[in-house]
């Protein structure tokens, strides 16, 4: 028997896996080769030493599992397919609109007061009397110069209210510019 | 499973802690990509292979760190206490399987400490059974190689 075959042998005898057979030509080998025989003793020692350390090596303690295992029997969720997550995202849009739908109809810039005065009927403005407890502003402003001021009425939905805008027009001709208006300006 | 893959992780790690953190990320990865797995049956062999995986780039990236177990404030709990100090062989062995090629080294641990077949190696490493049988032997030649390198004395009580 060659070494490289005792070598196989030993591996063999290692695992547990050597007929008998061959394990009687294994130890005429042995007795015949000292570096085989050498070989064979230092890899049962590993093998040994080994087993003593699988030994030791227990765990003396396990950390409970941060992971939550499922009462049910399924160890691992499988994770959501993407159009599962989709379908979700689409729900929760329809929902949030439909609860939202009234806000959409409002208008975002809210109409003059003196818009949304109620029209009052033809009957009720000729026979309208002032109320006593109606607020009724007058402003009078005197006018130098009328002709210097344009005047521009400007009614409202409410006829009893007409609003007055002046416009102060500045006359040319009673003022006019020097001629010689740049001639004083330093150089 | 925990356990058992926390307990391959420090047989590949030798340093409580490490090992503690490649379980961990070894069963978030496996709750991240399970809808991957084709076969449920093979969720165990899948598990040991992330937990080799994620050792093999622990060591590759900072290296063994053995928890010193003689003098150190904070003792390995893994190990019983005085044991390896009375077997100094033990430790060289555990050195020396380290220093071992990673599919040597996970090979080496799955057939000798945690008494796997070989079909079952040869799954957990995606290759055939006679590789498996080669990587074992290769592996236990490769730690007598290094134990009589470094330590020339550690079988001069078994020469014969």
């Amino acid at each position: 028997m060659k070494c490289s075959t005792a070598r196989q042998y030993v591996d063999a005898e290692l695992d547990g896996e050597l007929p008998a057979a061959q394990k009687t030509a294994l130890d005429e080998h042995l007795r015949a080769c000292g570096a085989c025989r050498t070989m064979r003793s230092q890899l049962l020692a590993i093998r040994s030493a080994m087993q003593r350390l699988a030994e030791v090596s227990e765990p003396a303690r396990t950390s409970p599992s941060p992971i939550p295992f499922s009462p049910v029997g399924r160890i691992y969720r499988p994770a959501a397919p993407v159009w599962a997550w989709a379908a979700a995202a689409v729900f929760v849009l329809c929902v949030a609109g439909w609860m939202t739908r009234g806000l959409w109809h409002q208008p975002l810039v809210h109409p003059l007061p003196m818009a949304r005065q109620q029209e009052a009927p033809p009957t009720a403005i000729a026979n309208a009397q002032p109320q006593p407890s109606s607020r009724q502003e007058t402003a009078e402003v005197t006018i130098q110069t009328p002709s210097d001021t344009l005047v521009v009425p400007y009614p409202t939905r409410n006829p009893k209210v007409t609003i007055y805008w002046l416009y102060p027009v500045q006359s040319t001709a009673r003022n006019p510019e020097p001629a010689d208006r740049d001639t004083d300006r330093p150089l | 499973m925990r356990p058992r893959l926390l307990r391959l992780a420090y047989r590949l790690l030798w340093n409580v802690h490490d090992a503690e953190e490649i379980t961990q990320e070894a069963l978030a990865t496996a709750w991240r990509r399970v809808s991957q797995l084709n076969d449920p049956g093979k969720r165990n062999t899948w598990l040991y292979r992330v937990v080799i995986n994620l050792s093999r780039n622990r060591l590759r990236r900072q290296g063994p760190r053995f928890v010193p177990m003689q003098t150190s404030e904070e003792p390995d709990p893994y190990l019983a206490a005085g044991r390896i100090e009375q077997d100094e062989l033990m430790d060289r062995v555990r050195r020396a399987m380290v220093d071992l090629p990673a599919r040597q080294r996970a090979a080496l641990t799955l057939r000798d400490m945690e008494q796997l077949e070989y079909t079952q190696i040869a799954a957990i490493l995606a290759t055939r059974e006679s590789v498996a049988r080669i990587l074992v032997h290769r592996a236990r030649a490769g730690v007598r190689r290094i134990l009589l390198m470094r330590w020339p004395e550690s079988f001069s009580d078994f020469d014969r």
